[in-house]
């Protein structure tokens, strides 16, 4: 069974064997997890959200249609409940979460996060941990899950040129951030 | 001097560069040290990001998903194939059509023997059976009949065949 793609097991919990849900869940509970910790900055937000989110998929499983992949399908539950639960908690609606122009403010807590770690790929997952939750998610789902831009723009409902702009904003202020430590020396 | 733009920058990360702007980027990193600098701290960034930590959830999340999911009066029903179920239907309907047909032509041929005991009925039903279609039906309508039935049987072969072939087609993508 724990070699079945994900159409198949999908195909198996229509059939009836609601159990087999467990191989997705095992499948993409540490991607997701990942993505809504970046997100809501909160690991116990982040899990209870991830369940609802595995409610949701589950419920909705009739609704996919196997137009794009199941990751992507569950990434774009994952995303937008995570905005909605950020939208809900600020009491913000969501098209101000859906403006990519939000400010990177890493400079800002740039010196304390050096100070609190011992090398640079500590020092990068800080820095992550401190990036606006669309900034982060993008990034979690370029660089983790390996996603292409077509993938993220349906997950995330951005436009490609937008998840450009903001994949390149995030790279921009950290190699800032990397010159000022003269951490590129360690490329070589 | 022109110095590298954040976007060629970008661009040479995710392989965007056309062959000249590539000669171009290496011929100004060989010049300007600040270039070189900010193409070096790109590529730590990329490579780094690439390795960033993936969070694992709790041990028994699967668990409590599952729980709540069992909770929930969702459920899906397995899909049935109604489409071999008919023409089943339809062949058994037919075939008992037929005796009927047969069993209602039995009486009037049969009238002199009524008192006749169950078990010789049973023994003598076959010839009556056929005795019964000689004389109700013509022999075109037997032939008929007959192909009817054929055809229904192949039909319900060629079905069964075919359901026989997309399960295996099933298991064999399991394995």
């Amino acid at each position: 069974m724990k070699n079945l793609n994900d159409i198949e097991i999908i195909e198996s919990v229509k059939r009836g064997n609601t159990a087999d849900f467990s191989l997705l869940v095992d499948r993409y509970k540490d991607k997701g997890f990942s993505l809504l910790r970046r997100m809501l900055k909160n690991e116990m937000d982040a899990e209870e959200v991830l369940q609802d989110c595995f409610m949701k998929a589950f419920q909705s499983l009739n609704l996919f249609r196997q137009e794009s992949k199941f990751s992507t399908w569950f990434y774009r539950i994952v995303y937008n409940s995570a905005l909605s639960f950020l939208a809900s908690k600020r009491r913000k609606k969501e098209r101000d979460l859906n403006s990519i122009d939000e400010e990177l403010e890493l400079e800002k807590n740039d010196n304390k996060i050096y100070a609190e770690t011992e090398n640079l790929m500590q020092y990068l997952n800080k820095l992550i941990e401190k990036l606006p939750e669309k900034f982060a998610a993008i990034i979690n789902m370029f660089y983790i899950d390996e996603m292409t831009l077509d993938e993220i723009s349906k997950a995330t409902g951005l436009s490609i040129v937008n998840i450009k702009v903001i994949l390149h904003r995030s790279r921009n202020a950290l190699r800032e951030l990397i010159i000022k430590h003269n951490y590129q020396e360690e490329l070589l | 001097m022109n110095h590298l733009t954040d976007e060629i920058l970008n661009k040479f990360i995710d392989n965007e560069l056309t062959t000249a702007e590539l000669t171009r980027l290496n011929d100004h990193i060989r010049i300007c040290n600040e270039c070189l600098a900010k193409l070096k701290a790109q590529k730590v960034v990329d490579n780094n990001l690439k390795r960033i930590e993936t969070f694992q959830v709790s041990l028994n999340f699967t668990e409590k998903v599952m729980k709540k999911i069992s909770a929930t009066t969702v459920k899906f029903k397995p899909k049935k194939s109604y489409f071999f179920r008919i023409v089943f239907s339809v062949f058994i309907l037919g075939a008992l059509a037929v005796l009927a047909f047969a069993f209602a032509n039995i009486p009037a041929n049969t009238s002199a023997n009524e008192t006749m005991e169950w078990t010789k009925f049973f023994s003598s039903i076959v010839p009556k059976l056929l005795s019964g279609y000689e004389s109700s039906i013509s022999k075109s309508s037997i032939s008929l009949i007959g192909t009817i039935l054929t055809f229904i049987l192949f039909i319900s072969g060629y079905f069964v065949y075919e359901s026989h072939r997309k399960v295996k087609n099933q298991i064999n993508k399991m394995g």
